[in-house]
C-alpha cells in the first residue's frame, strides 16, 4: 500500500500488511507535514539496543527531508517502553503527554504539529482496555478538533490480534485508509470509496460498526440528530458477497429505529443484498446530495 | 524428439491417396505387428484395399467402415478401439465442422493419453493445416514428428481448448490481497468479449466468489466473512466465440460440505449463466460461464 491520503486529515488511521506498506505509506505522510512546516512528534518502537540509528527513519527507507528533521529537531521520536512509563497506562496519563507536546510545540512557534505512532501491539484482551483504547485515541480528536494537530495512527496487521484490529477501525473510522479502501467522516454522511471484499471484510465490519456505534451515541446526546448512518457509497467500485453479509449482519443487530442508508450504491449490491434476505433495517437511496430519495 | 516412452502417438496423416496413406502408416503399423500389436483400420473401401494389398496376410482388423458423428467419437471408442496397445487408423473427424472436430481431436488425445497406441488420422491435401492444428504429432516419411502449430491443452488444466475456449490468461491469486488483480485482469477480458453495464460487473463478481469458493474460504450466513487463505490458487480465463469463462482452482482447508448444506454454488449461479464446482484430489475447480452473445 502507498498512501497519501491527499488533504491532510486531522485523525487518520493508515491500514498496512507488512512493515514495508506501513513505511512507505508514513515517510509519505512525514514528509508531507514536515514540508509544511509541522512539528512531528512519532511513538516507536526500537530494537533492543534502543538505538535511533538503528530505525528506518534514520535509514534509506525515509526521506532526506526526515532524516535532517531528526537532526534540527522538527522530528522528536519517543520509544514505546519510555511512553508507557511517562503514560501509566491510563488514557488520562497519554492525553496528558499529547496536550504537553502539542502546546509546547506551539509555544515554541510552530505553526501546526503532527503526531504519528506505529502499531502498539497492544493485545486488547477484554473491554476495559478496549474502551481505555478508545479513550485515548478520542484524546486525539478532541485537540485535533481545536488546534492546528494532524495525526496518523499505524496500524500494521501481522503485529496486532484480530480484535484489535477490529476495534482499531471501529475507533478510527472516521478517518480510514486501508488497502484498496477509505472511509472518511463527512458530517452528514460516512463516505467509501475503493473495493469491497472478502479481504478486508472483518476490517471493514469493525469499522461500521463503529459509525453505528457513533450516530447511536450522537443521537442519544439528545442532539436531535437521527440515529441513522448515511452512507455515500459513490466512490465505491466494487461489492462482493462477504462484504454485503457484513451489512446485514450490521443492520441485523442495530437498535430498533435506527437505519444503515446506503447512498448511490454500487449495481449489483442490490441483487447481493436482496439474495441475502436485506433485512428492513437496510435502506438503498440515491446520492447523499438527493437525501429526499432514501 | 522421438516417439519412444509416450503414451499416445495422435498424429494426423495427410496423404495424396490410399496408397500414399498406407506408405506413411506402414513402418508403425508392420512395428506393432512384429511386436504382437494390434492394428485396427477404419477407412473406406479403397483405403481398406490399399492396406490388405499389402500386408495381405496381416492379422489386421477391418471394422466395416461406418459413419461417425464427431462429438461422439468419445462414447464410440470403448466400442471401436479396442486395442489398448497397436495402431487405430481411421478417418472419422476430417470431413466434420471446425468446432466438432476440434473437440473431438481434442478428446482423443486426452482420453487416450496413457495408452501406449498409435491413432493415425487420415486428412486430405487440402486440410494440412486444420489436421496440423488438431493433433499433436504429424506422420512424415521419416516416422511420427511433433506438429508445430498443435495447441496442447493448458499446463493447468486438462480440459481441451476446444471444450471450454482456449486460455487466454493464467493469474496466480496466492492471497486475498490479489484477488483485486484478479478482478482487473477478468474485467478487461470481459470488456473485451463485448460484455457492459451490469451483465459485466455480474461475470466479474461471479469470478470472484468463484475464487473464494475454490480455496474455501467461510462465508456461510451469519459468520464473519473469511479471507482467502493463502496457497497456490489459479485463475485460469478461456474464452470461446460465444463465452467468457473463469476456472478457479485451489486446495479448501475444510472438507466440502454436502451439496445441500452450501449456498454458494446457487448464489454464483445468479451471477453468470453457468456455475460447476468440481471436488477431487488435487482440490477443487470452479468454473463460471458467462456468455457473451
Amino acid at each position: 500500500m502507498t498512501v497519501d491520503a491527499g488533504s491532510a486529515r486531522a485523525h487518520l488511521l493508515q491500514v498496512a500488511e507488512s512493515d514495508h506498506a506501513q513505511r512507505v505509506g508514513t515517510a509519505a505522510w512525514l514528509d508531507r507535514e514536515l514540508a509544511f512546516g509541522a512539528k512531528v512528534f512519532y511513538k516507536g518502537w526500537l530494537g533492543d539496543d534502543g538505538r535511533l540509528e538503528k530505525h528506518w527513519l534514520a535509514g534509506p527507507q525515509a526521506s532526506v527531508r526526515t532524516r535532517r528533521a531528526l537532526e534540527t529537531g522538527q522530528l522528536e521520536f519517543m520509544d514505546f517502553p519510555r511512553l508507557v512509563d511517562l503514560v501509566g497506562g491510563t488514557a488520562e496519563g497519554l492525553h496528558r503527554i499529547q496536550a504537553a507536546e502539542l502546546h509546547g510545540a506551539l509555544e515554541e512557534g510552530w505553526t501546526s504539529v503532527a503526531m504519528t505512532q506505529e502499531s502498539s501491539r497492544r493485545p486488547l484482551v477484554d473491554d476495559d482496555e478496549v474502551a481505555v483504547f478508545a479513550q485515548q485515541e478520542g484524546g486525539y480528536d478532541e485537540l485535533a478538533a481545536r488546534f492546528p494537530l494532524h495525526v496518523l495512527c499505524q496500524l500494521t496487521v501481522p503485529v496486532e490480534n484480530a480484535v484489535h484490529v477490529v476495534e482499531s477501525l471501529g475507533v478510527h473510522h472516521r478517518g480510514v485508509v486501508d488497502v484498496g479502501w477509505v472511509a472518511h467522516d463527512e458530517g452528514d454522511s460516512w463516505r467509501l470509496a475503493g473495493d469491497l471484499d472478502a479481504h478486508i471484510a472483518q476490517r471493514f465490519g469493525g469499522a461500521l460498526t463503529g459509525a453505528l456505534r457513533r450516530a447511536t451515541a450522537i443521537a442519544e446526546e439528545g442532539t436531535g440528530a437521527s440515529p441513522d448512518l448515511h452512507v455515500d457509497l459513490t466512490g465505491v467500485g466494487f461489492v462482493d458477497v462477504a462484504v454485503a453479509q457484513v451489512m446485514v449482519l450490521a443492520a441485523r443487530s442495530v437498535p430498533g429505529g435506527q437505519h444503515l442508508v446506503l447512498h448511490d450504491p454500487p449495481r449489483l449490491l442490490r441483487r447481493l443484498l436482496d439474495a441475502l434476505e436485506r433485512p428492513d433495517a437496510i435502506v438503498l437511496g440515491g446520492p447523499v446530495t438527493e437525501r429526499g430519495s432514501a | 524428439m522421438t516417439t519412444a516412452g509416450v503414451g499416445l502417438v495422435h498424429a494426423a496423416v495427410v496423404g495424396e491417396d490410399p496408397e500414399d496413406v498406407v506408405r506413411l502408416c506402414l513402418p508403425t503399423v508392420e512395428a506393432a505387428l512384429e511386436a504382437g500389436g494390434e492394428v485396427e483400420i477404419v477407412l473406406d473401401r479403397r483405403g481398406t484395399r490399399a492396406f490388405r494389398e499389402v500386408l495381405p496376410d496381416a492379422a489386421l482388423r477391418l471394422p466395416a467402415p461406418t459413419d461417425v458423428v464427431p462429438t461422439t467419437l468419445a462414447h464410440r471408442l470403448g466400442a471401436t478401439m479396442r486395442a489398448t496397445r497397436g495402431v487405430v487408423i481411421g478417418r472419422s473427424c476430417a470431413d466434420a465442422p471446425d468446432d466438432d472436430r476440434d473437440l473431438a481431436e481434442a478428446a482423443l488425445t486426452l482420453l487416450l493419453a496413457d495408452h501406449p497406441l498409435s491413432v493415425f488420422c487420415v486428412y486430405a491435401p487440402g486440410q494440412v493445416d486444420l489436421a496440423r492444428r488438431s493433433h499433436p504429432w504429424v506422420l512424415t516419411p521419416d516416422g511420427p514428428v511433433p506438429s508445430p502449430d498443435h495447441r496442447p491443452p493448458n499446463a493447468s488444466s486438462p480440459v481441451p481448448a476446444a471444450v471450454l475456449g482456449a486460455s487466454v490468461a493464467t493469474v496466480p491469486v496466492p492471497d486475498g490481497a490479489a484477488l483485486a488483480d484478479l478482478r482487473a485482469r477478468f474485467a478487461a477480458i470481459v470488456h473485451e468479449a463485448g460484455l457492459a453495464g451490469e451483465r459485466a460487473d455480474a461475470a466479474v463478481l461471479a469470478a470472484h466468489e468463484a475464487m473464494l469458493l475454490a480455496c474455501g474460504a467461510d462465508l456461510s450466513p451469519g459468520h464473519p466473512p473469511g479471507d482467502l487463505p493463502p496457497g497456490a490458487h489459479l485463475l485460469d480465463v478461456r474464452r470461446s466465440a460465444g463465452a467468457v469463462i473463469a476456472e478457479c482452482r485451489g486446495r479448501p482447508t475444510a472438507p466440502p460440505r454436502a451439496s445441500g448444506q452450501d449456498t454458494r454454488l446457487s448464489q454464483l449461479a445468479h451471477l453468470c449463466d453457468h456455475a460447476t464446482v468440481h471436488d477431487d484430489a488435487d482440490g477443487r475447480t470452479v468454473r463460471v460461464l458467462t456468455g457473451t452473445r
